[in-house]
């Protein structure tokens, strides 16, 4: 039951990191496009936090506090690092998101569309312009 | 619409491949139950150890400050990146913001109810003391400088929907001060990291060597002070009505 | 106790997955939107099941405030409805 249901939760995550990407491929437009990187984005930094869960009963965060023994401590808390590791992600996550949304309002004012196949063939290129 | 079934295909193929993978010869090392050998020195020495201590007993903390201290530098580099990139791209200078200003004064400003005005003044009061005890204490509990910052920045954005944008700039809140305030979190935060080589002889970001808790509880401060107003800077330069850009720029171009 | 843990989890995940697919498939970009951000809102209870209280903190303000607030931004100085099929 354990085994199946974390396979479960698993391949739900990779499913939503593979919708991610085909969203981000398939959908035209810039701001779809930003939403699905988010989605991504978010699958990924829970795959992430799952690699450090522990399997035992009375899980605890990695906060140390005054009435447990350090024995109990180190036997049920969870893994720190990758916690760390994904509180960066986020913030860099959400500065990418600031820079993607100012340069989506410049397309729009510089060429008044923000679909990403006339932005192609406004500017030009080889192999952009259609038949 | 071929391409489309292509990309599906192939996607669906890596998606079975890495699924099979991971679920069945546990490829990521899922679902064990003892820690890998980083995060078990990691939290015994965090707390009271006589070695590599850290005096503080939230272990996430330590680690974003302490012992992986130049991730967090780099990454507080990368946001003032962004947000320079943002203005830079969106940029009005001195007399295009007084115009603005005056083109935003001849729109009318709907602000809300009676009710919704006086709820929002309450809840931007407990919001701001949650935020402000989120930040500094943690090194003690959950917390620490970016999730208090963001919680700020909600309050910020709440007092916007309620009131409008243009009551709160007459009140005080103009870009030029919340640049000055992020300039001021960033310069506390790189005091703290350069006080160590000055004040006492040793390396950079050796925060140890400050007495007490000084170290995590000044970096806190200053990440709280620099993400608060980078967010908030932000918003008040997407605030501006579009309209209003069109106009100040195209007398721009003349 | 474990599996309990597990199956809130499980659940969590699968809710995640499925407004994830509506917001794929809508072409109002409000409402896609506003089904992103409820999928952020069940990924922070995920990650509080998995014992992470930082990121709970950093996430749901994140993701639930400052990203929304941007991307409508965004799509108020933009267009609304999504061309294409």
């Amino acid at each position: 039951m354990i085994s199946f249901l974390l396979a479960y939760v698993t391949i739900t995550l990779f499913a939503m990191v593979f919708l991610g990407i085909y969203g981000v491929v398939t959908r035209s437009n810039l701001i779809k496009k930003i939403i699905m990187l988010n989605v991504m984005g978010d699958a990924i930094n829970m795959l992430f936090i799952l690699i450090g869960y522990r399997l035992v009963f009375p899980v605890f965060p990695p906060i140390y506090e005054r009435h447990l023994t350090f024995r109990e401590f180190i036997e049920r808390a969870v893994d720190p690092v990758p916690q760390a590791l994904v509180l960066t992600a986020v913030v860099i996550g959400m500065a990418m998101n600031i820079l993607l949304t100012t340069y989506a309002i410049q397309f729009y004012r510089l060429h008044g569309t923000i679909d990403a196949r006339d932005i192609a063939e406004i500017v030009g290129g080889e192999g952009n312009e259609s038949a | 619409m071929k391409r489309d079934v292509v990309v599906a295909v192939s996607f669906l193929l890596a998606f079975l491949f890495i699924a099979y993978a991971v679920a069945s010869k546990n490829v990521l090392g899922l679902g064990g139950t003892d820690l890998r050998p980083l995060g078990e020195f990691y939290l015994s020495h965090a707390f009271a150890h006589e070695g590599l201590t850290s005096h503080s007993p939230e272990v996430v903390t330590a680690i974003v400050w302490n012992y992986r201290g130049f991730d967090t530098l780099f990454e507080t580099f990368v946001f003032f990146l962004a947000i320079m990139g943002a203005l830079s791209v969106l940029r009005l200078d001195e007399e295009q913001l007084k115009q603005a200003r005056e083109l935003e004064a001849t729109m009318p400003h709907r602000q809300m109810d009676l009710i919704v005005r006086a709820t929002t003044k309450l809840v931007v009061v407990m919001i701001v003391s949650i935020s402000a005890s989120i930040a500094l204490h943690g090194h003690l509990t959950p917390g620490g400088g970016f999730q208090g910052g963001s919680a700020m920045a909600v309050a910020a954005l709440l007092l916007f929907v309620a009131f409008s944008k243009f009551t709160l700039e007459r009140k005080g809140l103009t870009l030029g001060h919340t640049i000055s305030a992020y300039a001021l979190g960033l310069a506390l935060i790189l005091a703290t990291v350069l006080a160590p080589v000055f004040l006492y002889g040793g390396r950079v970001l050796q925060i140890n060597l400050l007495p007490g808790e000084t170290g995590l509880f000044n970096l806190d401060v200053g990440e709280y002070t620099a993400v608060t107003f980078g967010f908030l800077t932000i918003f008040l330069i997407l605030g501006i009505p579009e309209w209003i850009f069109k106009v100040v720029l195209r007398r721009e171009l003349k | 106790m474990i599996e309990l843990h597990l199956l809130i989890l499980a659940i969590v995940v699968s809710f995640g997955f499925v407004f994830s697919y509506l917001a794929m498939k809508e072409h109002d970009l409000l409402k896609a939107l506003a089904l992103s951000s409820v999928q952020s809102t069940f990924f922070a209870l995920g990650f509080y099941i998995l014992a992470a209280p930082d990121i709970v903190l950093a996430y749901l303000a994140i993701a639930v405030g400052a990203y929304t607030a941007l991307v409508i931004l965004a799509i108020s100085k933009t267009e609304r409805y999504e061309v294409g099929e």
